[in-house]
């Protein structure tokens, strides 16, 4: 079973190690701390692998640069396209309500269905319906859009 | 993003050392190519302009995170930092003696101990950047790396006994 074991000098034994550069009281508290000398033990056996590791060249850059600008520029382009969808949403509500508002305000359209919705005087129904099935509309189609816009 | 000509400097540098980060953690050449390009390819979409003191460990936190993914499908995270490793023996291919003893340890440990002691031992980074990197808390990785460690010893120490198989 593992025993949790830790040196507070370990790390100062591991840098004196990787410089090479070992000071009096390092190299001595090093040379007595089973810890610290388990440690040196992993580090240069690992030290060894690392050196001797064949690493495929390196490949150029340039193709993950290029990949990753135009995943960013779609990022971007989604952006837009979520902002746009909102000022259309937006556009859509006032639009329906402004309808609404010409049909029952003027003589133009006396016998427009709109103003059927219209309860008790109460206007804000009718408004709040159409507005609710243009922002339905909206998000029916808005997948559609972000596509053709991507 | 940062400018394509740091980019390309950064990655010079950093690719041999993530490389051979991320083959010692999957142990899968092939695989390790791919995780190593995606690993600057996420760098490159998510990093803001680090310098290269902090974009270091982060492009060590990506891979350290991608290659978890790709081998937690069906496992667990206790795994992860816990599971003592495979057994089987690495390619007979390998250079004999000690280099062979010691790839051999280093397969029996978990992937995650595998990366904690190459970030400790072979990057040199202290607790609080390993921390950082594989996502968890300091006082955690001390004593996890401390576990790994003395696993990695006792499993040198057996390479080197008299039964020693090489």
């Amino acid at each position: 079973m593992n025993v949790d074991r830790f040196c507070e000098q370990e790390s100062t034994v591991l840098r004196a190690a990787r410089s090479n550069t070992w000071d009096e009281a390092t190299r001595h508290h090093a040379a007595s701390c089973p810890i610290c000398q388990e440690s040196l033990r992993v580090s240069r056996a690992l030290g060894t692998i690392a050196g001797q590791m064949s690493v495929p060249s390196t490949p150029d850059p340039r193709l993950i640069w290029l990949k990753a600008s135009f995943a960013q520029r779609q990022k971007r382009s989604a952006f837009i396209a979520r902002i746009a969808m909102v000022a259309y949403s937006i556009l859509g509500v006032a639009f329906s309500m402004g309808i609404y508002w010409i049909a029952r305000t003027t003589d133009l359209v006396p016998s427009a269905p709109l103003t059927t919705f219209h309860l008790s005087g109460n206007s804000l129904i009718p408004m709040l319906v159409l507005g609710f099935v243009s922002v339905a509309l909206l998000f029916i189609f808005a997948p559609i859009y972000r596509h053709t816009s991507s | 993003m940062i400018e394509e000509t740091r980019f390309r400097a950064f990655y010079e540098e950093m690719f041999p050392r993530l490389w051979r980060y991320v083959h010692r953690m999957s142990q899968n050449r092939s695989e390790c190519d791919d995780l190593v390009q995606e690993t600057f390819l996420r760098f490159l979409r998510t990093a803001p302009d680090l310098d290269e003191k902090e974009a270091i460990p982060y492009v060590y936190r990506i891979a350290t995170n991608l290659v978890r993914d790709k081998w937690r499908e069906g496992k667990s995270q206790a795994a992860w930092l816990e599971e003592t490793g495979r057994e089987e023996a690495v390619s007979p291919s390998h250079d004999a003696g000690i280099k062979l003893d010691i790839e051999r340890a280093m397969e029996k440990l978990s992937p995650g101990q595998r990366s904690l002691v190459w970030l400790a031992y072979v990057e040199g980074y202290d607790h609080k950047s390993i921390a950082s990197i594989v996502g968890v808390n300091s006082t955690s990785v001390r004593v996890l790396l401390s576990r790994a460690r003395q696993r990695l010893a006792a499993l040198l120490d057996e390479s080197d006994g008299p039964g020693a198989n090489r």
